[in-house]
């Protein structure tokens, strides 16, 4: 075969011979033309072979979530917040990660609107457990697996941007950070480093059940401070006390004391770890409830709002001695040249 | 030579539409914004199938579209400008197998990097999410028992339509098959079933698409966008089950003089019979 024979990969197309696409399209548009024809006569191994080599599939970008190198890459390209979502197992951190995210589905959250999402899989597989579709006799949210931090992500839209924000949101199996209470020597959470906001989850389930009570009563204060202690905080960034779980705190018959314990846990965390954080706030929310008496997403668009914040800027102050002795300098050297 | 994709979920009303184009372009009665140049070269069996189907108020054969087809047609504006107009029409599977899959076939996504987007959505066929706490408090409102069962595991398929035409659109903007901004045409076909709520496509597709309206409003993408909304059919066609008994609708849409007379094209504040607008919007640079 010579180099200016025609090809066509369709066996029913004759453009060598009409030199028209059968399709009735330009000859640079058809995907067919220009590919060898179908051999009837290759052996059926030299077939498997062509079959191994030629893509069957272009890959499209994934939808799951991102890892730390991932998110490192959308952050250097848009501006971004980090959000750290920190607490123990099942405290509900998945839950309200996605619970913005299945908040959209129904419209603006408060006057945020939904840009984009690079995450869409993962968002839809974790949402799932709480759809109709799954079949389930109630919400349920899959515990997040150890391992690696990974970030869901969004692009989002306040009033009075004008461009979207994009928040990526870190989710790590709860046992970590558990365990780090415990010995925190060697441990490293990058996304704790890296967060405008970190997120401390307060398990209302955990608060108002009076075994529990204390528990969360003594965990929480440990947790952030294990989390200063080791370095990885600094007083530009944001912390959120969160409540979680409102159905269950409004169901309990301990309802009051739960709401009071946490007023008092937020003003004791607020006491002790004012200087460490650019500002402290408290919240309370009803992310992914089992019933329908709370409204799903209660809270969550406060919290959004919150997570909205960069980190303070560095406060800069000119080292007065240094720039006058400077100064003196730059005068004597004036006065020797004059 | 301009590329348009048409792109939708299956049964969106893709292959209806260019049946009824196919039809309005080379109708001599037909006020349109785009009309036949000439015949050109090529096979028009797809095209002429699908036209005929629409004509006699048939609904299109989906065994028949297994796989895609290429369609071309050489059309000229109102001020008589030569336009070829390139459209793959493509099954409906191949776009919900890109959210599944996260894979396209090569032949298809080299026909999607390039061309503006004629995205189709069906206004009546919406899969909406639904929230198990709505159905507990609906079944008691009921007074019926909901089952617990252990559940069902995450199937692609189940995603809410919004969900797929966001990450469709978001795709087409994303290397492999990013090709720079483009011009989006959403039709909401079937809007004869959609009018009765008396909003505009734009406000129907907030109140029923809000996760869609979001992302085209927000506009990340860059997208220049014009939202329709088409009644091509103008009513519900017969089987092509030969035994079929025939519906007095497609009875009454077969006795209208002009074909074309079915056809209800609603833009913001204008109806038309003219289904060549949003081709000639696609076109217009």
């Amino acid at each position: 075969m010579d180099s200016t024979t025609i090809t066509c990969s369709n066996p029913d197309c004759d453009v060598a011979a009409t030199q028209r696409c059968v399709e009735g399209l330009e000859l640079s548009l058809c995907p067919h033309y220009g590919k060898p024809p179908p051999d009837r006569s290759t052996s059926a191994d030299s077939a498997e072979e062509t079959a191994l080599t030629a893509p069957k599939a272009i890959l499209l970008r994934a939808a799951n979530t991102l890892t730390i190198a991932q998110a490192a890459d959308v952050r250097r390209a848009r501006q971004s917040r980090v959000v750290a979502v920190v607490g123990s197992q099942e405290a509900g951190k998945t839950s309200l990660i996605v619970s913005v995210y299945d908040l959209f589905q129904r419209g603006p959250v408060g006057p945020i609107r939904f840009g984009r999402s690079l995450t869409m899989h993962a968002f839809e597989e974790t949402c799932h457990d709480a759809r109709d579709a799954s079949r389930r006799g109630l919400p349920h949210t899959e515990r997040t697996q150890r391992g690696e931090v990974r970030f869901y992500h969004l692009e989002i839209a306040p009033p009075n941007e004008t461009q979207p924000i994009t928040l990526l949101l870190a989710d790590r199996a709860g046992e970590e950070y558990d365990n780090a209470t415990d010995n925190h020597d060697r441990v490293e959470f990058p996304e704790i480093r890296s967060a405008d906001t970190i997120t401390v989850l307060v398990d209302g389930d955990r608060l108002q059940d009076s075994k529990t009570r204390h528990l969360v009563l003594s965990k929480i204060p440990l947790l952030v401070r294990v989390l200063v202690e080791s370095g990885m905080t600094n007083d530009r960034q944001h912390l959120a006390l969160v409540l979680t779980k409102g159905d269950a705190v409004q169901h309990s018959p301990n309802a009051g004391r739960a709401l009071g314990d946490f007023e008092t846990l937020a003003a004791n965390v607020a006491g002790r770890f004012d200087s460490c954080f650019a500002t402290i706030a408290t919240y309370r929310v009803a992310a992914s409830p089992k019933t329908a008496d709370i409204q799903r997403g209660t809270g969550v668009a406060e919290v959004l709002t919150f997570w909205l914040q960069p980190q303070r800027a560095p406060i800069t102050t000119l080292p007065s001695t240094i720039s006058t002795d400077r100064m003196m300098a730059e005068l004597r050297a004036a006065g020797t040249a004059l | 030579m301009t590329i348009a994709i048409v792109a939708g979920a299956p049964e969106s009303g893709k292959t209806t539409f260019l049946g009824a184009l196919w039809h309005v372009v080379n109708d001599a009665d037909a006020q349109s914004a785009l009309t036949i140049l000439r015949l050109g070269e090529g096979d028009r069996t797809h095209l002429n199938q699908i036209a005929n189907r629409w004509r006699q108020a048939l609904v299109q054969d989906r065994t028949a579209r297994v796989g895609m087809h290429l369609v071309s047609m050489e059309l000229q504006t109102s001020d008589r400008n030569p336009v070829t107009l390139v459209f793959p029409d493509v099954p409906g599977e191949e776009f919900q197998e890109m959210w599944n899959t996260r894979e396209c076939k090569p032949e298809l996504a080299k026909l999607l990097s390039s061309g503006n987007v004629l995205l189709f959505i069906h206004a009546d066929k919406i899969r909406k999410p639904r929230w198990i706490v709505d159905d507990i408090a609906d079944h008691e409102h009921a007074g019926l028992e909901r089952p617990d069962l252990p559940g069902e595991r995450w199937n692609p398929n189940d995603s809410p339509t919004q969900v797929v035409l966001v990450e469709l659109l978001q795709l087409l903007r994303t290397p492999p098959l990013d090709c720079g901004p483009r011009r989006l045409a959403i039709v909401l076909s079937a809007w004869d079933c959609a009018a009765g709520e008396g909003r505009s496509p734009r406000a129907y597709i907030s109140e029923h698409l809000p996760l869609l309206a979001q992302y085209l409003e927000v506009n990340a993408d860059a997208w220049t966008y014009h939202i329709y909304g088409l009644s091509a059919q103008g009513g519900e066609y017969d089987s092509t089950d030969p035994v079929a008994p025939p519906k007095p609708k497609a009875e009454e849409l077969r006795n209208l003089d002009r074909p074309s007379d079915r056809i209800r094209l609603v833009d913001e504040s204008t109806t038309s019979t003219d289904l060549t607008v949003p081709i000639a919007w696609l076109m217009h640079t």
